[in-house]
């Protein structure tokens, strides 16, 4: 930064985000996708396809005119359904050695084993015991999969234009991008569907116009006697009770849905229970708490962590995995491990900055109680002047306050204004002092 | 970077898990293996300025949930365009215009979506870029609500110059506009953003004269 007082705050929130980018690994599905892009877009660049971003100025006009012109026909292309030459169908292989697959061919997985879909984006999809299926479309963005019986597992490569389908037997589930499990019993009539990553909607037979399920929640129907049930993942699988009543155009669940999901509240979606039991995709994805705490998956990089040993990790964390691990707990709702982790942090780090952010992160976890007010005051007798300084003052404020501590809020309210007289509080402040003095008057 | 002949590169299609590049390329073979339709072009490409195409996002946009997604866009725009690029060796440069292309975009989508859903900016951005990463700080997240509130253009200029400390003539390249335009957009940025980053507590610090 090279211009008066922003140029420390620059450095700082570029120091900053260089930490999250640093976090921030090459993904093996993107290399997958970018090969087979690569491998593609020879052709049809040969075809006169391109990026528009970076045409000269001077063409954009002309650009312009000619993409108008060729609307009309992109549209009919688009209409039948078929893809640009810029958009290449994908292509998948099938089985360990991989083959190439092929549309419409029935498929089986072993007895005891899996049968893996490998697309050209990245997509997999794994057949297990039994299970068969077969692809019935590809697409330059999705495909198209039947399970006819059985059990598969999904990990769908997120993509915008991203266009999937899985049918199971009368079911049909639509997905962007996103990891879950379905499986379909045709003999007892069970759909079942264990949503791990990503939003699927799920239609036909007793959902209707469709079912939209989030992260952590999994769906139980059937189809002759149209019921069908919604939970959480580490809640017991749901029992499907009286029939459902049939959805209302614009989407909302039945009564009997509303009373399941009042028990998995969506803010809070679960791991599976059990990782072990999980499908060996979803069990790859769940290796590193890190990772799943920075991209804000903290339920899972909680568990992943307590699987491992909570203590152990925390012990070979650095100052700043720990804080990490710490929020992950306290943002899952298990604040007596992120209590662990944040004073392990001060007693490891006692002197560092890293041990004023766990006080201040304490202050945030016990959050309204006079235990706040400590942690808060610690973090600003540790680094007065330190970035969280000003949100410290903020809540404590606004704690004491709240807890009714008359003389400790004015004093704070004082400080407030001194330091931050535009701040979010300072009318409360202000008014606080104000008060005062009247009453002192 | 030396750019000798370019290598043809040994394709190697299957088993995916093989296509991560065991060297390292120069910026023409990146660009010629991706011109001849090699999938190890693509992977190289990725491989090694992810972590470039990454930080300049990120400076852009702040901490978002969706980074994924935009860094494959990127590279994905990146390839589709290859033709484009006349100078290999300013291939660094040229990711850097597509992420600002990329970044363009995705403000205004977050901004129409805004607007769409009647939101609150403050309240977009709790729900987005501080969730997702815990570790970035009150100041960090401040600075990017003020920078939200910025128009698209002004926001980028801003992040390229005082956040990823590019020269003048840097940000005026990969914003694809002169060097007049550049100096002018980041005069009314740099403006905005001090007047209004003075009513937030986090900033008022730095904008004094810096963290303790």
């Amino acid at each position: 930064m090279t211009s008066g007082g922003l140029g420390p705050l620059g450095k700082h929130v570029a120091q900053q985000l260089d930490d999250v980018a640093a976090r921030n690994e090459a993904s093996e599905a993107t290399r997958r996708v970018l090969a087979a892009r690569s491998a593609a877009a020879k052709h049809a660049r040969a075809s006169g396809g391109g990026g528009l971003f970076a045409a000269p100025a001077r063409w954009r006009l002309a650009l312009l005119v000619a993409c108008t012109a060729a609307l009309g026909l992109a549209f009919g292309v688009w209409v039948e359904g078929s893809s640009s030459p810029a958009s290449p169908l994908l292509s998948f292989s099938v089985g360990q050695p991989a083959r190439p697959g092929t549309v419409g061919v029935w498929e089986r997985a072993p007895a005891d084993g899996v049968l893996p879909f490998v697309f050209s984006d990245g997509t997999r999809v794994k057949f297990s015991d039994g299970s068969r299926g077969r692809v019935v479309h590809l697409g330059a963005h999705g495909a198209e999969v039947v399970l006819e019986s059985g059990r598969a597992f999904a990990s769908v490569v997120p993509a915008r234009d991203g266009a999937w389908l899985v049918r199971s037997g009368p079911f049909l589930v639509e997905v962007k991008g996103t990891e879950f499990e379905v499986s379909w019993d045709p003999a007892r009539d069970d759909f079942r569907l264990r949503l791990f990553e990503g939003r699927v909607r799920v239609s036909g037979c007793s959902l209707g116009a469709g079912q939209t399920l989030e992260r952590g929640q999994q769906l139980r129907a059937a189809c002759a006697e149209p019921r069908f049930a919604v939970a959480a993942l580490d809640d017991a699988v749901p029992a499907l009770g009286e029939a459902a009543r049939p959805l209302e155009a614009q989407g909302r669940p039945s009564p009997a849905v509303d009373s399941v999901q009042e028990r998995a509240p969506r803010a809070a979606p679960r791991p599976p229970p059990n990782a072990k039991s999980s499908p060996p995709a979803a069990a790859a994805a769940l290796d590193n708490w890190r990772e799943l705490a920075r991209a804000g998956h903290f339920e899972r990089a909680y568990q992943v962590a307590t699987d491992a040993g909570y203590a152990a990790e925390l012990e070979r964390a650095g100052a700043n995995d720990a804080l990490l691990l710490g929020d992950a707990a306290r943002l899952s709702g298990h604040g007596g491990a992120a209590r662990t982790a944040y004073q392990g942090v001060r007693d490891r780090f006692a002197g560092d900055a890293a041990a004023a952010r766990a006080a201040f992160a304490l202050g945030r976890l016990t959050a309204g109680t006079s235990e706040s007010l400590r942690w808060f005051e610690t973090y600003l007798a540790e680094q007065p002047r330190g970035s969280l300084a000003g949100a410290a003052l903020d809540r404590l404020l606004e704690t004491s306050i709240r807890l009714g501590d008359k003389a400790r809020a004015l004093a704070i309210a004082r400080r407030y204004l001194a330091q931050y007289p535009g701040g979010p509080h300072a009318e409360q402040a202000r008014e606080l002092v104000e008060r005062s003095a009247v009453d002192g008057g | 970077m030396k750019q000798g002949a370019p290598r043809r590169i040994k394709v190697t299609r299957s088993p995916p898990s093989l296509l991560r590049l065991p060297i390292h390329l120069t910026n023409a073979e990146i660009v010629e293996a991706i011109r001849t339709g090699q999938p190890l072009g693509g992977t190289a490409l990725y491989d090694q300025h992810h972590a470039y195409v990454c930080s300049v996002l990120l400076r852009i946009l702040g901490p978002d949930a969706d980074l994924h997604d935009l860094i494959q866009e990127v590279f994905l725009a990146a390839i589709d365009s290859i033709e484009r690029l006349k100078d290999p060796d300013a291939l660094r440069s040229w990711l850097a215009s597509i992420c600002v292309h990329q970044a363009y975009r995705e403000i205004r989508r977050r901004t129409r979506s805004r607007w769409f859903f009647l939101t609150d900016d403050d309240e977009t951005l709790e729900r987005t870029a501080p969730v997702a990463t815990p570790e970035v700080d009150e100041a960090v997240r401040a600075t990017y609500r003020v920078l939200d509130k910025l128009p698209a253009q002004e926001r980028i200029a801003f992040a390229l110059r005082f956040i990823n400390e590019m020269e003048l003539i840097e940000v005026a390249e990969a914003c694809q506009v002169s060097l007049a335009t550049a100096k002018r957009r980041l005069a009314r940025a740099r403006k905005k953003f001090t007047t209004m980053a003075r009513t937030y507590p986090e900033l008022a610090d730095w904008l004094l004269g810096g963290e303790a």
